[in-house]
């Protein structure tokens, strides 16, 4: 499946030391994240990417394995960013 | 002009027609009331504040009134209205007085969208403010009245004003509610505080309100900047003591307990996020006052460098 950022989000983010914040103005809401989440968001706002790629670009980006316990967490991040409205799958 | 200049039969014979018209912080409110307990709550709480002249404009009218019908005599009841609507429901006329400060904070909280206006005490030593947002029962408001008998100066004890141009803190200045235990631990700290006849079984038990301190209506004017953001916590024999918040945690916190963050949008969402920045963040917890006031000391101290 690919993902991409839901079409009514338009996000901005806050950064303190790795506790982000991000702002959706079609929603009004705020979310909290940590860096692996917000990364995966920040990638999905430049393009749409399966979770394979979105493993791959994320785990390079900070620098950490791309193992199984990295694609799991990748996985439920996925749904709770779904979940929150702020991803959906790429209809082809 | 300010309100202990005038006689006692004009301040009555003001609050009967056409209103008493008084300034506090930003706003100019109009108080209406032929309850004698408004004007000696008003005369006690308020004898520093300025009158507004004839012709300027008002920001609010609040009027208290007595019930009509058998209830004018018969348990008789206050009503409080506004633009010809009754907000909220009538109380014992023994409330009118605390009704009347709850009804200026509503005017605030729901209609003053010219600030980000959070449900936060603040208070301010050498132009920096702490914020200090927590729910009804956290000791929020006796932390505050401690502090200001203690050299901080009184901004708000409930409504935090910040303004959408710079970010800066306006006072408010107004009479500090206390209530429950909290009269008993203020009398004690602070005995020559001023503070109006309790008023029993109200929603939030036996309230009253503390006189603000003259030299803090001086520099009403006098605005603050953020420097703290504060969740203070009454806990029973408690060492009192900061422990280091997580920013963004507290940014949504600040967010959860403004009245208008959502209203404000993106607006909203910089200037708390630009807040939280120059902030620092801290869980307060405390049981004693005199302790607690030694702890915020310690932070303009260093503030101060």
């Amino acid at each position: 499946m690919t993902w991409q950022i839901n079409a009514l989000v338009t996000l901005h983010w806050r950064d303190w030391n790795g506790e982000w914040v991000a702002f959706d103005v079609g929603s009004g809401q705020t979310h909290q994240m940590d860096t692996l989440t917000a990364t995966v968001l920040m990638l999905l706002e430049t393009t749409a990417a399966s979770q394979f790629e979105l493993a791959m670009l994320t785990a390079d980006a900070l620098a950490v394995p791309n193992d199984h316990a990295f694609s799991t967490a990748l996985s439920g991040i996925l749904d709770g960013l779904r979940a929150a409205g702020l991803i959906e799958p790429l209809v082809q | 002009m300010i309100l202990s200049e005038l006689s006692a039969e004009e301040v009555r014979r003001r609050l009967h027609c056409p209103g008493l018209v008084i300034r506090t912080g930003p706003f100019n409110f109009r108080i209406r009331s032929t309850i004698e307990s408004v004007a000696q709550g008003l005369e006690l709480l308020y004898p520093d504040y300025q009158l507004v002249e004839d012709g300027q404009f008002v920001d609010f009218t609040v009027t208290l009134a007595h019930s009509g019908g058998l209830r004018r005599w018969w348990r008789p009841q206050v009503r409080f209205v506004y633009d010809g609507e009754s907000p909220f429901a009538v109380l014992p006329l023994d409330h009118a007085f605390p009704l009347m400060e709850w009804a200026m904070n509503w005017c605030i909280s729901t209609q003053a969208h010219h600030y980000l206006t959070l449900h936060a005490a603040v208070v301010e030593r050498e132009g920096c403010a702490v914020i200090m947002p927590a729910p009804p029962g956290s000791g929020k408001s006796t932390l505050c009245a401690g502090l200001v008998s203690r050299g901080w100066r009184l901004l708000s004890d409930e409504l935090t004003l910040i303004s959408l141009a710079d970010g800066l803190i306006s006072p408010l200045g107004r009479p500090i509610s206390l209530k429950n235990q909290s009269l008993v631990v203020i009398r004690k700290f602070v005995p020559d505080a001023c503070l109006n006849q309790v008023t029993h079984d109200t929603s939030k038990g036996s309230v009253s309100h503390m006189r603000v301190p003259t030299e803090h209506l001086q520099g009403i004017e006098e605005r603050a900047r953020p420097r703290w953001v504060i969740f203070p916590k009454y806990v029973p024999l408690a060492k009192a003591e900061l422990a280091p918040r997580s920013k963004a945690n507290s940014m949504l916190e600040l967010g959860r307990n403004s009245f208008n963050y959502t209203v404000h949008g993106l607006t909203g969402f910089e200037l708390l996020s630009d807040l939280i920045t120059v902030s620092d963040c801290y869980d307060f917890r405390y049981s004693q006052l005199e302790e607690a006031v030694s702890v915020f000391d310690q932070l303009a101290v260093k503030e101060r460098g």
